[in-house]
């Protein structure tokens, strides 16, 4: 496992517009599988933050190699992605149980019930305006995965995208506003 | 929305988010009503903050999570910790958990509280774990991970081994000296091992050695120690080790001293001292009663009684002899004069075990008496240790370069080569049982072996060349270290073009190289195409274009020709800024960066230079504060350095305060009579001289006299200043010096 996403991130830096198609699905199931092992325990104080998941992804799939920065940046990049497919996967899962009947229910998983509703109707919405945001600033579209997603800080996040952190911080501050108006709007557009 | 309304949007924005209200009124006023509409709403939403539901989740969970990360049940990432095992030298150590497959696996956490910048740490830890992770040996404690706390703070995860530190263990279970030595053989198997994989563990000392219930040893934290010395390698790193060496009874003479050079050797001495303790049931060199700085300096020059002599009466004649001989050969000071490998260690324990006769030869009278004129030069500590210095450093140029493939071919075929260059048994030669290949000759004969062996193989060889060249360097070879540097350049240009990072570095060799020899213009010419490559190569944020800033910075301000000095501060400057990015704020080489910039600008002292230098030095004394503690030689000279700049600006009673500290500070330090305590009463007897106090003046510039008579030579411009000095207060009566 480890050599093939030490092999595709290579052929992600090279330009292979494949690569992507492969990589997310790998770290999607691994992340996935963690989240699960994790929740299963059910224990008192259980946490499940997505940066945990990620860097115990990382370890796990890349971790006995020394890999460089190149391939830490988009490990992490790619990361976010299957992170952010995931819960919102999981939120739809769960939008589903909830309104029933539905020929495409999903079987809840261990992971579903991390969410709330709130939570995941909020993330459902988000993921839908991240298109949008795309369209108009592919970086700051990087910079709220990566932070809402991975749960990365500013520091880091500038790190991995090889960016001033003054400009992480300021495509959040704008993102953010932008991301709580459009979600506060979400009322009067077409469902 | 598209992208060019975006930007002109965060354009705005960013310029308004933390403006006043009337600004922000006065620039919506400017903008087309439906920027500004638009504008005006994303402000609005700014100015009340309110999280998104999956932050305030991970808010709630970081806050009750990993923050209170070091109590039993507390998280670090995978793992659950259980309880204190106890407190090692560099923190505490926690037993901990994970799931593994449905069953709980248990580990050791060991918390690293370092002034290091934890994201060093982490850097290393992840250049160093490749080459741990291999050392897999029943005797070593693997190192199985590493991370830092939300904090922040850095920690590594070891394998946990349940078992008693080896001499206790011993004591407790009343093994004999023939189990304590097969015990000892099964420890020295295990080092070995890891030296063969260029692994030194630098750190060896009973409470790293544990023996198990089963009776089986285990080594931990391999690989530890080096891993804190390398992230604070730096400008300090040197003074940093002999200062928080937690467990000093077991440092070996190069770890002490400035320009030891730590190898498979240091292990060697640690090894011996750990024998000697495990046989004659006392240590070596003992902390009781002393002082550190005595410890310090009982290692770097006094020789141990035998063990036979400390060794309760009944094991006392099993010892005098050959286990005497044994253990003072591997405690011996000079590390080329100890077994020349722990294997070597391991067979002559295993010959006296066995009854034959063993290796090592006792020190002769002649030797003793040759030392105790050398004491004071103590040779560079070069012998097998050497090879393994070498292909450390191959391993990392290489590694940091290539890409794992190349990285594991390069590594090996450099150990192969350097293993074969000491092919040849020192003992079957029939010389003198531990002379060692004198540090001169090995280098001449590696250089030529490398010429020869690497002919077809022009990469390896220009890297071998430098890194030769490197050693001749820290010689002061520098004749020699220059020809080997400009060699090795012109096979990389050769090899790579002019515009390459691997160039660069040579030249900066040779730039050094040039300088030391006083050739400052093509040391410039050196040090300025390194510079342009590496700014162009690896960015302005990289460490190495820092250190092609600074080196400019330092020559240009030595140099002195017209212009230099104003270049100087505005290169300095620049080194500092990149120093600030690549390291933070908060950190040693910033510091030293800081304290550099400061020099220039008090010797330029243009407008407003001297300002900007006190700040500078002011902030530079903090961070060496934060990180060395006040005792520390170099928080002293931060000191001094801040009292010159106050004293130039007038303010003669905060330089006497300052100096006040400061000349105490290298008097414990660097002892009373160094030089530097000296500069400290000139400058106390100019700043009492600013206040009117000329007694005080007069009694400040004698005792710095007397110091500096002492210790530098007559024609020193110290002396000069200091019996000016006080001449000249001696001409003019107390009382009579300008108004207060």
């Amino acid at each position: 496992m480890s050599g093939e996403v030490t092999r595709w991130l290579g052929r992600l830096r090279a330009g292979d517009g494949e690569a992507l198609g492969h990589l997310v699905p790998m770290l999607y199931d691994e992340l996935r599988a963690l989240a699960g092992h994790l929740l299963a325990g059910e224990r008192a104080g259980h946490t499940l933050t997505p940066t945990a998941l990620v860097h115990e992804a990382y370890l796990r799939l890349l971790g006995e190699r020394r890999i460089g920065v190149d391939d830490r940046g988009d490990f992490f990049a790619v990361a976010a992605t299957a992170m952010r497919r995931i819960l919102v996967d999981s939120a739809r899962r769960r939008r589903s149980a909830k309104r029933g009947g539905d020929a495409q229910r999903l079987p809840l998983e261990a992971v579903d019930s991390w969410l709330t509703d709130d939570e995941a109707e909020e993330l459902i919405a988000i993921d839908e305006l991240l298109g949008s945001l795309e369209a108009a600033s592919p970086r700051a579209r990087q910079v709220v995965e990566l932070r809402l997603f991975v749960g990365l800080g500013h520091e880091e996040t500038a790190a991995l995208l090889g960016v001033h952190e003054k400009t992480v911080r300021r495509d959040w501050q704008m993102a953010h506003a932008w991301l709580r108006r459009e979600l506060g709007r979400g009322g009067d557009r077409p469902a | 929305m598209n992208e060019a309304r975006w930007s002109e949007l965060e354009a705005e924005f960013s310029r308004l988010a933390e403006a006043s209200a009337e600004e922000r009124r006065a620039r919506l006023a400017e903008l087309a009503p439906d920027l500004a509409a638009e504008l005006g709403e994303l402000l609005a939403l700014h100015d009340q903050p309110e999280l998104l539901a999956i932050e305030a989740r991970r808010e709630r969970e970081g806050a009750s999570g990993p923050r209170s990360s070091f109590v039993p049940g507390g998280r670090l990432g995978p793992y659950e910790l259980v309880e204190p095992l106890g407190e090692g030298g560099m923190g505490e150590v926690w037993l901990a958990e994970r799931d593994e497959a449905g069953f709980r696996r248990r580990v050791a956490i060991k918390r690293i509280r370092t002034g290091l910048a934890s994201a060093e740490l982490l850097r290393r830890f992840q250049v160093e774990r490749h080459a741990l992770a291999r050392l897999s040996h029943r005797s070593i404690a693997r190192l199985l991970d590493g991370g830092e706390t939300a904090d922040g703070e850095p920690f590594v995860v070891l394998e946990y081994v349940a078992g008693q530190p080896i001499t206790t263990a011993c004591a407790e279970r009343r093994l004999g000296l023939d189990a304590r030595l097969a015990l000892f053989e099964e420890i020295c198997r295990a080092v070995a091992y890891a030296h063969a994989h260029l692994v030194v563990h630098r750190d060896i000392k009973p409470s790293n050695i544990l023996l198990t219930p089963e009776g089986e040893v285990r080594l931990l934290d391999f690989g530890i120690a080096k891993l804190l010395d390398d992230a604070a390698d730096g400008p300090e790193a040197r003074t940093r080790t002999a200062h928080t060496l937690a467990t000093p009874e077991y440092a070996s003479p190069e770890q002490l001293s400035a320009t030891g050079v730590v190898s498979t050797a240091t292990d060697v001495h640690a090894l011996g001292a750990l024998l000697y303790e495990l046989v004659a049931g006392q240590r070596a060199f003992r902390a009781h009663e002393t002082s550190p700085v005595e410890l310090a300096s009982a290692i770097l020059q006094v020789e141990p009684p035998p063990p036979s002599q400390v060794a309760p009466r009944e094991l006392a004649r099993a010892l005098r002899g050959d286990l005497d001989t044994i253990v003072l050969t591997a405690l011996r000071k000079e590390p080329e004069r100890r077994y020349p490998s722990v294997e070597q260690l391991a067979e002559d324990v295993a010959r006296f075990r066995s009854g034959h006769p063993i290796r090592a030869r006792p020190e002769t009278l002649a030797y003793r008496a040759r030392k105790l004129v050398a004491r004071h030069r103590l040779a560079f500590g070069l012998g097998l240790g050497a090879a393994v210095v070498l292909a450390g450093l191959a391993v990392q140029t290489v590694r940091e370069r290539d890409t794992a493939r190349a990285e594991r071919d390069a590594a090996r075929e450099v150990t192969e080569f350097l293993v074969s260059l000491f092919d040849a048994d020192p003992y079957a030669s029939g010389t003198q049982a531990t002379s060692a290949t004198p540090l001169g000759t090995f280098l001449t004969d590696s250089e030529s072996a490398v010429r020869e062996r690497l002919a077809d193989r022009p990469e390896l060889r220009a890297r071998l060349l430098m890194m030769l060249g490197r050693l001749h360097a820290n010689l002061g070879e520098l004749e020699s270290a220059g020809k080997l540097a400009a060699e090795s350049l012109a096979e990389r240009r050769r090899l790579f073009g002019n515009d390459h990072p691997d160039v660069a570095e040579a030249l900066n060799i040779l730039g050094t190289a040039q300088q030391e020899n006083g050739e400052l213009d093509a040391a410039d010419r050196s040090f300025r195409e390194a510079l342009a490559i590496r700014e162009r190569r690896l960015g302005a944020d990289h460490a190495d274009t820092a250190e092609s800033l600074n080196n400019l910075a330092v020559l240009l301000s030595s140099r002195r020709g017209p212009g230099d000095l104003d270049e100087a501060v505005v290169i300095g400057s620049r080194a500092l800024e990149s120093y600030r990015r690549r390291f933070g704020n908060d950190h040693l080489d910033t510091a030293q960066a800081l304290n550099n910039q400061a020099v220039r600008l008090f010797f330029r002292r243009a407008a407003g230079d001297l300002e900007i230098a006190a700040s500078n030095c002011a902030e530079a004394l903090e961070i060496r504060r934060k990180h060395l503690g006040e005792d520390h030689p170099l928080v002293a000279t931060a000191r001094h350095n801040l009292a010159n700049m106050r004293l130039e600006q007038g303010d003669a009673t905060g330089a006497v305060a300052l100096l006040e500290l400061s000349i105490g500070q290298w008097e414990r330090t660097l002892g009373p009579g160094h030089p530097r305590v000296a500069r400290g009463y000139l400058l106390r007897s100019k700043a009492f001289e600013r206040l009117g106090d000329r007694p005080g003046a007069l009694v400040a510039a004698r005792k710095g006299l007397a110091i500096s008579v002492a210790a530098l030579p007559a024609d020193h411009p110290q002396v000069a200043e200091l019996k000016a000095r006080v001449a000249e207060l001696e001409a003019k009566p107390a009382g009579a010096g300008s108004p207060p």
